[in-house]
């Protein structure tokens, strides 16, 4: 099912050096389809709105204006918990800052949302088993989040969001902290994911993503362009 | 297991420090509360089963100072002690208008030596008089007691043989009381003429402390008052025109005690008051520190797609486990100091004590560590659903 917004408007409030609150746009009226199949570049500057985007679109930051529409319902006409499952079931969203719950190992923090899905534990454990081959992470999988490195935390909250073969990938920054190498497993995963049918949004200014993109937007002032 | 119960428990697993400190300071509440209410009401019982058992209305004993002082630590602190004045007294006190049952008892203390099994307070009354003893006596041994025959209060040492001995005469303890959490219970029932038996021996023996014929003398007067007379006059009548004796009401005695008694709960209730609210707080601010810091996992959540409801369930399940097992521990840990310290408690409060350690001490501690759980749980949600309502996309971006 298509996912796009339309008419998007997120206003923040600033702080000017007089210390008097002033309104800041972060997304004017913003159009914007994420297409299935496609890997979907955002790149812009620091503050230009791409992580705003990136929320709004997957449900997390309800906009001041405009909506989005997936299967041609507004989202944030659902309740909260109709929300939050569609998120579950359908979108998997790798965030800016590596999150991780501390008190589970590797393996239990990627087959979380799976388990919350109701999905049987050893189907979760298999597909687990794989997305942590495939990002180079196997070995990984006993540890706690304490124990691992920034890189190794980025590719864990990927798999975690590839967890349940979602619709939608919304990556904020998925190659921060990450080497080369690690960059090509992430951006390949994210590619391949496409390549089955899932629309994938990457939010970032790390230019190795561009070769990955089939469609690029650059983001400035709020700004789609 | 369920999801939301696998992440509760790993999280109480993850995070022994703070799972660890919780529980203790749940646990000293309840330990407050229930070790409080404990020692409160058994010196509530205590008092009431004073009540019942003073029976009289009025009390007359023989005059001097410490006269009552000594009536009242033979009653209610179990001291052994005797005091005697002419029987003619009783004779006098029926005479008087508004006096509806009179009895006399006759009071002697054994002694720590050869002749006596034990250190023993001994109460005579007279079975055809009697309206104190008799009624709940009754309830131990229903027969008419014979002479020789002796009933002993609840925490008075009976041999396997069932002989005590007193002055050199063999006494059967024919039955036991309940306890009351008086002096009475380490006293020993019998008909005024045994007493007299033993008082004869003890002065045979060179060993008595009185020489008073037994015939002539007793210890106390009961009087219970007619309905409609004042119970005041008839104690002015007594004092103004009887030598040698002194009259009171019942209640004073038992007033005494009650002003002590309250003094006791209101400091008990002032202590608990203090170390729950001071723990309170400290539960409330470690968990406040703590729900802080769990933003980011409830965001991580948010962003799996848990619902506000699955997140409530996963803190709620976490709150449950530290509030019964902190409950649990402290009301667990107030029973066995109750019980380890029941003894002392009796015997050194000195006001009367009655310990209960029935099933309704049992009910009694199962009630509050369910209410220790509940109202635990109902002072830490709100900052969990403070907590919640932190946007999610402000946790991604922090």
């Amino acid at each position: 099912m298509e996912l796009y917004l339309r008419d998007v408007c997120k206003t923040y409030k600033g702080k000017n050096a007089g210390h008097d609150s002033t309104d800041s746009f972060s997304m004017r009226n913003v159009n914007f389809d994420l297409l299935p199949g496609k890997v979907t570049l955002v790149t812009g500057c620091s503050g230009s709105g791409k992580s705003t985007l990136l929320s709004i679109l997957c449900g997390l930051l309800r906009p001041e204006s405009g909506n989005v529409f997936y299967g041609g319902d507004s989202i944030y006409d659902r309740g909260g918990n109709d929300l939050a499952l569609l998120r579950n079931a359908k979108f998997g969203i790798v965030p800016q800052k590596c999150l991780l719950m501390s008190s589970l190992t590797v393996r239990e923090n990627v087959m979380l949302p799976a388990l919350y899905a109701g999905v049987d534990e050893k189907k979760a454990a298999a597909k687990c088993e794989e997305l942590l081959s495939y990002l180079g992470i196997c070995s990984l999988c006993g540890r706690y989040p304490r124990e691992l490195s920034g890189g190794e935390m980025r590719r864990v909250c990927i798999a975690r969001a590839m967890i349940n073969e979602p619709e939608y990938i919304f990556a904020d920054e998925p190659t921060n902290d990450l080497d080369e190498n690690g960059k090509k497993r992430v951006l390949s995963l994210l590619r391949e994911s496409a390549g089955q049918g899932a629309g994938v949004l990457i939010v970032s200014h790390d230019s190795y993503a561009v070769s990955y993109a089939d469609i690029k937007y650059g983001m400035n002032g709020g700004r789609l362009l | 297991m369920n999801v939301k119960l696998k992440l509760a428990v790993a999280s109480l697993k993850h995070n022994t420090a703070r799972t660890f400190y919780m529980t203790v300071l749940i646990a000293v509440i309840c330990f407050s509360v229930f070790s409080g209410e404990t020692v409160t009401s058994g010196l509530c019982d205590g008092m009431e089963s004073l009540k019942k058992r003073l029976g009289a209305d009025i009390v007359v004993i023989p005059s001097g100072k410490s006269r009552q002082q000594n009536f009242e630590e033979i009653l209610l602190g179990g001291k052994p002690g005797f005091f005697y004045m002419p029987n003619s007294v009783v004779t006098e006190i029926s005479r008087l208008d508004g006096a509806e049952k009179v009895t006399a008892q006759f009071y002697l203390a054994s002694l720590t030596a050869d002749c006596c099994s034990t250190e023993l307070q001994i109460m005579g009354f007279d079975p055809e008089s009697d309206f104190i003893v008799m009624p709940w006596l009754s309830k131990s041994y229903a027969k008419k007691l014979q002479l020789g025959e002796v009933i002993a209060g609840s925490d008075v040492f009976v041999p396997r043989t069932g002989i005590i001995k007193i002055y050199n005469q063999d006494m059967k303890v024919v039955g036991s009381m309940d306890k009351t959490g008086t002096g009475l219970d380490f006293t020993v029932f019998t008909n005024t003429d045994t007493v007299k038996l033993m008082l004869r021996s003890a002065q045979k023996l060179g060993v008595s402390a009185t020489d008073a014929d037994p015939d002539r003398v007793v210890s106390s007067v009961m009087i219970k008052v007619r309905d409609g007379f004042d119970k005041s006059d008839i104690v002015d009548t007594i004092n103004r025109t009887m030598a040698g004796v002194q009259a009171f009401e019942n209640r004073d005695m038992v007033t005494s005690f009650t002003s002590k008694l309250n003094h006791m709960t209101l400091m008990i209730k002032s202590l608990v008051g203090f170390i729950c609210v001071l723990a309170m707080i400290m539960v409330v601010f470690l968990f406040s520190v703590m729900i802080n810091e769990r933003k980011n996992e409830f965001g991580i959540l948010e962003i799996m797609g848990f619902t506000v409801r699955s997140l409530l369930a996963v803190v709620f399940y976490e709150l449950v486990f530290i509030c019964m097992a902190g409950s649990l521990a402290g009301v667990a840990m107030a029973a066995v100091w109750s019980l380890s310290f029941k003894s002392f408690l009796e015997s050194e409060l000195g006001v009367p004590f009655l310990f209960d350690c029935s099933e309704s001490f049992l009910l009694h501690a199962c009630v509050t560590a369910v209410a220790g759980t509940i109202l635990s749980l109902l002072l830490l949600l709100p900052f969990v659903l403070k907590a919640l309502r932190t946007p999610t996309e402000v946790v991604m971006r922090e």
